[in-house]
């Protein structure tokens, strides 16, 4: 059943098995395994079944970074959460990512990849993926096409599926509708949760909306579903009990703050015109009798021999074509000087900017008269005889990149995030060593030349730097309370009924956006949690 | 009678280098048509690596480290083995830098040698 909260009376009691806050990717595939249970469900959703301008406010947060994408137009708040809005970029985190890599601290979750792939092949169809098959010797065969002849063992092929992308709630809204066991209120915010005074279990949650009306929840087991800046700032909120937050006794919550940045990072110069670069493009998906199926592409990665050999996190660089205009050096230095000379300031290598605008003349001349004019003056300018590569990094995780409380409260009284996320220096070199092999191993096979396009005049980490906004590892998950938040069933240390579902249990984040992950856990988690509450 | 040795680069240049530096960006960028594309980014190219190798900015030196990887080809075999080089430049990592290009040690000396000569 889907309910509103608006019916329910000021102070009301609600009683049920299991509560669920949040109506995302984690929370609805959570509340849909645990349709046709014995199991009484409950699920809060802050927000209705469309986005409400004032109900999205309650993401407003403080950013340290400028560039950082602001959560209030990066999430969304109503059923089926962000996934109102992704792009369905798919696939699973790889083997090596579940490591202890040696030399990555705090690296290593608290379980391995294949304890994971049962519950990826089950995410695979809530994501409306193709077969869980994400290997080169596959793809190759099932699009009959040729990857790069390029050594594997330094640069592979890694494949992302597209989902249509699928909104969770749209797709399973009305298999939770018609659910008899699992019950959901909209305008449903999570504003506090009761601990019982030793802090051992939870008693209640209090929810409630923009009027002041409250109500509480009173269940066997809690799971947050909010988000990876949502999970952290309602447990910093929850101070009553301990004074520094639900599960921070050793100040982790909000730490370890990552995404997965995109870094405008590198321009391959193809050599040959045989080169073939379908199988790394996009398809359409192939339409069958069960319905329309997603075909994987490919983007170039380094084997996990050179990232062990190297010490290396990993990256994802798709080949993108580029037209001789997107890739101008001389449009680029007249950005550079624009902003710099704008700022009051002197651009560093003032000659080298000035002899890319006489020598790129003609480019400069061709993006003015498209911007001012909108008109094309030479046809040369679409010419693609290079690609370029928007690269996505796994960011290393670090202490000081975090989500904490600021001074400031939202409508509901809570104390809205702060945000401090900054790139280390450690991840830019990872990312130059990382394009480095690739460039050296295209030479080698005689595919071409790449560039790495560093540091454009503090453009390329500042403004040019976008982001996957996944956000991760605010709530890390480790075996050991002092460096995790939860254990490896996603319960929160010291908490005995308290689950966290999403993103932000990830110790590390790979390179790979983090649904897929997110729905498999939340699938894991459906099977925890009925075995915990049905052998009772 | 033998053929000039710039002459003689230029055709080696064109055979070896035509690919990886026609119609690219940076350091081997070029405008108009692609001869003097490659041209100006050979130019680019030689000169940069003899900023940044002041040591081999002799002629001479540049001549005998190409005549020592080339040492047994025929002139006929040069081409191909220069290409051989090259890769065998990137397994090895004898690579350079240049405006961000990752490029063989050995097309770099060429380019130097063009720029030289």
């Amino acid at each position: 059943m889907i309910g509103n909260a608006r019916n329910l009376l000021d102070g009301q009691l609600l009683e049920c098995d299991i509560c669920i806050a949040g109506a995302g990717a984690a929370g609805i595939t959570l509340a849909h395994e645990l349709s046709g249970s014995k199991l009484r469900v409950i699920v809060l959703e802050s927000g209705g079944l469309n986005f409400d301008a004032e109900i999205q406010s309650l993401y407003q947060a403080n950013l340290n970074n400028p560039y950082y994408n602001d959560p209030e137009a990066s999430r969304l708040r109503f059923f089926g959460g962000s996934t109102n809005h992704w792009t369905g970029n798919c696939g699973p985190l790889e083997p090596i990512d579940f490591e202890v890599r040696p030399w990555l601290a705090h690296s290593g979750w608290p379980f391995s990849y294949a304890h994971l792939v049962p519950f990826y092949e089950k995410a695979q169809i809530y994501c409306q993926l193709a077969a869980f098959r994400y290997d080169l010797d596959y793809w190759t065969k099932q699009r009959g096409l040729k990857p790069l002849p390029l050594d594997t063992e330094i640069v592979t092929a890694g494949f992302a599926q597209p989902s249509p992308p699928t909104r969770f709630g749209e797709v399973y809204r009305s298999d939770i509708g018609s659910s008899e066991n699992v019950q959901v209120y909209l305008n449903a915010n999570l504003i506090d949760i009761n601990l019982h005074p030793d802090g051992s279990h939870v008693q209640t949650v209090l929810a409630g909306q923009l009027d002041a009306k409250r109500f509480q929840i009173k269940a066997k087991i809690f799971v947050l579903a909010l988000g990876g800046m949502e999970n952290p700032r309602l447990l910093l909120n929850c101070d009553k009990v301990h004074a520094a937050g639900i599960g921070n006794q050793h100040d982790l919550v909000g730490r370890y703050f990552m995404d997965h940045p995109v870094v405008s990072a590198a321009t391959f110069l193809l050599t040959g015109p045989s080169i073939n670069l379908d199988l790394y493009r996009e398809a359409p998906p192939v339409t069958g009798a069960s319905g329309e199926t997603p075909v994987a592409y490919a983007y170039l990665k380094l084997s996990d021999a050179m990232l062990r050999q190297h010490g290396l996190n990993n990256i994802r660089a798709p080949i993108i074509p580029a037209s001789r205009l997107s890739a101008s050096d001389g449009v680029e230095s007249i950005h550079i000087l624009g902003s710099t000379l704008g700022a009051g300031e002197w651009p560093d290598d003032l000659g080298g900017h000035i002899g890319n605008i006489v020598r790129d003349f003609d480019m400069v001349i061709e993006k003015f008269s498209r911007k001012t004019f909108n008109t094309k003056l030479f046809d040369s300018a679409d010419d693609t005889n290079f690609m370029y590569s928007d690269v996505m990094i796994e960011q290393r995780p670090e202490a000081s990149n975090r989500i904490t409380l600021s001074s400031e409260r939202d409508r509901l009284g809570m104390r809205k995030a702060a945000i401090e996320w900054k790139l280390a220096d450690a991840d830019k070199e990872n990312l130059q060593r990382c394009l480095e092999i690739m460039a050296k191993e295209f030479g080698r096979a005689g595919l071409g030349r790449l560039r790495i396009d560093g540091e454009r005049g503090g453009r390329t980490y500042g403004e040019l730097l976008s982001y996957g906004d996944h956000h991760m590892g605010t709530t890390r998950a480790h075996v050991n309370p002092r460096q995790g938040v939860v254990d490896g069933n996603l319960k929160v240390h010291g908490v005995e009924n308290l689950y966290l579902a999403g993103s932000s249990v990830f110790p590390t984040g790979g390179h790979v956006p983090p649904t897929l992950t997110i729905v498999a856990l939340a699938i894991r988690m459906a099977q925890h949690l009925r075995q915990q509450l049905e052998r009772v | 009678m033998p053929m000039p040795r710039r002459k003689f680069l230029l055709a080696l240049l064109g055979t070896v280098l035509a690919g990886p530096f026609a119609g690219s960006t940076g350091a081997i960028s070029a405008s108009a048509t692609p001869d003097i594309r490659m041209l100006e980014s050979v130019r680019r190219v030689g000169e940069a690596y003899l900023a940044q190798c002041p040591a081999e900015a002799v002629r001479s030196g540049l001549l005998a480290a190409l005549e020592q990887a080339l040492a047994g080809s025929g002139r006929a075999q040069t081409a191909e083995r220069l290409k051989a080089l090259i890769r065998a430049d990137f397994s090895a990592g004898r690579t350079i830098m240049l405006d961000g290009w990752v490029l063989s040690v050995t097309e770099c000396r060429l380019c130097a040698l063009y720029v030289a000569a």
